[in-house]
């Protein structure tokens, strides 16, 4: 694939997914789509530099804007960290039992492709784009961060310090700001390593299983967030067990796949409202024709 | 089926050692055996130290857990006694290493009781002389240890399942997610499952003692070159070692011990080393050699370099040979000099497993059972295998002086040009190794000696590349190595190291790096762009190097000054 069709690409899926964001899929069904967009991250290659850290809150205007001298203080790796509501990304470092070398990582939202967040969200705040990005809609939102509590990678955070428009944060995949103008995610084009790897998902998977074949001592063989939670955007490549740098276990299956079934059966052709009136119904038909014959009794 | 049981528990029970290295019989060790250490541990780890007593299919199920036997415990308190204590003697006074002395294997349970006979009697009666003495409880022996006793299957992909053409196969994926080469490697598969036996989790107490050249060269002294004390062929042959029967041959040098050869590695050596100690220490020599657990087996491996002034075995092997079987292969034959290998080495055993045969008479062309049907070629080639020449010398140069530059070329057999380094057809080529030439001589005059990088000026200062000294430093460690001066083959083949898929000349400007890493990043993702070749090959390199931050930074503000503002 040559640049210009890289980009017209790109454009085309952003644009047919602006231009039709009408047909209804549950989310479970949309997820897969072949042209979907994604990143590769070699966490192999990663030296902790947190030039991302800094061009997410660059590109961000609304993030609170961090002084240059935060992104070069190491102590910040001495503790774990999480995204927070003044953080889309973060890197941490980690010390597994096969290296010697510290290993780092950089976290973000995953943009799954069966999001847990979409499903749950009651007022379509969370939608998925065809091009993989999960976004957040903040005039739809209502803050009952149901959101915060399904996602399987703890990812939403949520403005508490504001008291009269909070809002759920979270890394936007440069969806409007970025994605929109052909450009690639900010934290991808400030990465002086070149960690980060963007194209569509199914060419980064071939990439993927190329580089673990081509250096089997050198990576776990196994492509992070390629299956995870039914697949991800972000996928992950590492030398050390996934559960030793905070990559979670999880199912292959996708986290809406669980309850979406089980409310959509149970509500299907108005189901339980009908019941329950159904019920009512009855009763009092009973109770009217006993008073009825008492009535006649008398 | 019971027969097989108690066979197994008498080889298990034999030694009173390591239990997991019996039941470990994945036939494809490809790791050479961990070799004697330098310091012995500290002694009250040692009493600590257990094993388990399970005999695996002996009893079924059981109904506690197996017991953890301390064996250094018992040597410590039992040292004024002989180990006749616990260990059958036979009448030529050697031992038999072996546990209970009469065990009653006409069922499990009278099995079960000659143990607990053996074990609760003594403990049970040296109690009542007021002595020091063992537990006589269930619960004390039989203690419950989560941590142990754990099968882990993992699901693999059959051998035929290729990752690159299958792309789709996510439905298989969603249970093996693990490629084809973890289950060659793990040895037992269960093909039903397509599930591997990941670990049995009995945690070897020891670690296994590895016969290095410093410990033959103990015993040749000790000995005083008495070579057939250890090797002789038979009772029938046990006579001063001649040209002939210098070598020993496979295992026949265990028959004395084990007419019937069913004895593994393990229980031979405890019945040869100990007995003979037990001998010299009962005739009152000055040296006996060690008799208890933590004296043989210690922690740690004494590296090849630590051992630089050891007399190597004499051995009737040429010092260079032109490995080479018959006219009819299609490559020359490969030069091999022996002595500079036995020099790099810790033992025998790293290259040579249990015996001193040649290559050729286990790993025939075809390929035998008792060569595991690891064919002649791939013995010298497999890449994965730290026993075959090419395995070895990837593992070396994993080293942090090789792998600055290899850890990002290619590799192995992949680089067809590299055959005619070993398969040279003569041995002429072994006086091949040679220094590498200084610097000056090979980068062009037009080249600095330093200059600027510039790419992220907008950010920073411009960086510096010093470029000689760079290179003065690697034309140094790498006329250090013995595999490296005999390898890099041409004098140029050192600026490979940066300058990978580019025509190399002396004294030729070779092509910029943007040449091929363009500014902009590549959509086909075949390599990187500039800032990241940049980046990559830089701090790729003082990563795997392991430098200090001064010399090798690996932080921004290593390379990059700070713009003032």
């Amino acid at each position: 694939m040559n640049r210009r069709g890289f980009i017209k690409h790109i454009s085309s899926i952003t644009g047919a997914a602006a231009f039709c964001a009408a047909p209804k899929k549950s989310s479970a069904q949309q997820g897969r789509s072949e042209e979907s967009l994604a990143v590769l991250v070699d966490t192999t290659l990663c030296v902790g530099c947190r030039a991302c850290e800094q061009a997410c809150n660059e590109i961000n205007p609304d993030l609170p804007l961090v002084p240059n001298d935060f992104f070069k203080d190491d102590s910040v790796f001495e503790r774990r960290r999480r995204m927070n509501a003044s953080a889309f990304t973060v890197v941490n470092r980690y010390q597994p039992n096969n290296s010697e070398a510290p290993v780092h990582v950089k976290f973000q939202c995953m943009h799954c492709l069966y999001p847990a967040c979409v499903s749950a969200c009651l007022v379509g705040a969370m939608t998925r784009d065809a091009s993989g990005a999960v976004v957040y809609d903040e005039k739809k939102c209502i803050g009952c961060r149901y959101c915060m509590a399904a996602c399987p990678f703890q990812v939403p955070a949520y403005e508490y310090a504001s008291i009269l428009t909070p809002r759920v944060r979270k890394c936007t995949f440069c969806f409007k700001t970025r994605l929109k103008q052909n450009e690639i995610p900010a934290c991808v084009a400030a990465c002086p390593m070149r960690v980060m790897t963007f194209g569509p998902r199914a060419e980064l998977i071939t990439i993927g299983r190329t580089r673990i074949r081509k250096n089997p001592e050198r990576y776990i063989p196994h492509i992070y967030g390629e299956h995870e939670a039914g697949g991800t955007t972000w996928m992950y490549l590492a030398a050390a067990p996934f559960e030793q740098i905070d990559l979670p276990k999880l199912g292959y299956h996708p986290i809406p796949g669980y309850t979406e079934p089980v409310q959509h059966t149970l509500f299907k052709w108005f189901l339980p409202p009908l019941g329950l009136f159904a019920m009512l119904a009855g009763a009092m038909w009973y109770n009217k024709r006993k008073s009825k014959q008492s009535g006649d009794d008398t | 089926m019971k027969k097989i049981a108690y066979a197994v528990l008498t080889i298990l029970l034999c030694t009173g050692l390591s239990v997991s290295a019996s039941i470990d019989s994945t036939p494809a060790a490809e790791t050479p055996l961990p070799l004697q250490a330098v310091p012995a541990s500290g002694a009250s780890e040692a009493l600590e130290r257990f094993i388990f007593i399970t005999i695996p299919g002996a009893f079924g199920d059981l109904d506690r857990a197996p017991v953890r036997f301390f064996h250094e415990k018992h040597t410590k308190t039992l040292e004024s006694e002989s180990c006749e204590t616990c260990h059958p003697r036979k009448d030529n006074g050697t031992f038999e290493f072996t546990f209970p002395k009469q065990p009653d294997k006409r069922s499990a349970d009278t099995l079960m009781n000659s143990y607990h006979d053996a074990c609760i009697e003594c403990h049970s009666e040296r109690a009542a002389d007021g002595r020091e003495a063992g537990p006589v409880t269930c619960g004390e022996c039989h203690v419950a240890l989560p941590d142990y006793h754990k099968t882990e299957y993992l699901p693999v992909m059959p051998s035929y399942y290729d990752p690159l053409r299958d792309t789709r196969h996510g439905e298989c994926l969603n249970c093996h997610r693990e490629p084809a080469k973890a289950a060659e490697d793990a040895g037992e598969l269960d093909w039903k499952k397509f599930r591997v036996k990941v670990s049995e989790n009995y945690e070897a107490a020891w670690p296994k003692v590895g016969f290095d050249y410093q410990l033959h060269d103990k015993h040749d002294k000790a000995l005083e070159q008495k070579c057939e004390e250890c090797h002789y062929l038979s009772p029938q042959q046990k006579t001063k070692i001649t040209a002939e029967t210098r070598e020993p041959k496979c295992k026949d040098w265990l028959q004395e011990l084990d007419p019937a050869g069913s004895l593994t590695e393990q229980e031979t050596a405890h019945l040869r080393c100990i007995n003979c100690h037990l001998a010299r220490k009962a005739r009152g020599e000055k040296k006996t050699g060690p008799v208890t657990c933590s004296e043989c087996h210690t922690d740690g491996v004494r590296p090849a370099d630590a051992m630089k002034d050891v007399p190597r075995p004499e051995c009737e092997q040429e010092e260079k040979i032109l490995i080479r079987f018959d006219n009819e292969t299609r490559m020359p034959g490969a030069a091999f000099n022996h002595k500079a290998h036995q020099l790099r080495t810790r033992g025998c055993q790293d290259c040579h497993h249990e015996t001193m045969r040649a290559c050729k008479e286990c790993h025939t062309p075809a390929g035998t059972e008792e060569g595991n049907f690891i064919t002649l070629a791939e013995a010298y080639h497999r890449e994965t295998s730290a026993w075959s020449c090419i395995g070895c010398h990837a593992q070396e140069k994993q080293r942090p002086d090789c792998a600055g530059c290899h850890h990002q070329l290619p590799e192995g057999l992949s680089v067809t040009t590299a055959c005619g380094t070993c398969h040279s057809g003569s041995l002429e080529s072994l006086n091949r190794a040679r220094k590498a030439p200084a610097p000056e001589t090979l980068i062009p005059d037009v080249v600095e000696k330093e200059w600027e990088i510039k790419l992220l000026e907008k950010e920073y200062q411009p960086a510096k590349i010093k470029h000689l000294e760079i290179v003065q430093k690697l034309t140094e460690r790498v006329n250090k190595s013995a595999l490296a001066t005999y390898f890099h083959t041409e004098d140029i083949t050192l600026c490979a190291g940066c300058h990978h898929y580019s025509p190399l000349e002396k004294k030729k400007q070779v092509p910029q790096c943007s040449a091929c890493h363009t500014a902009r990043i590549e959509t086909d993702h075949q390599r990187p762009d500039l800032l990241g070749a940049y980046h990559q090959q830089c701090l790729g390199c003082h990563k795997q190097m392991g430098g200090t931050e001064e010399k090798m930074p690996q932080t921004c503000d290593g390379c990059h000054e700070q713009k003032k503002q």
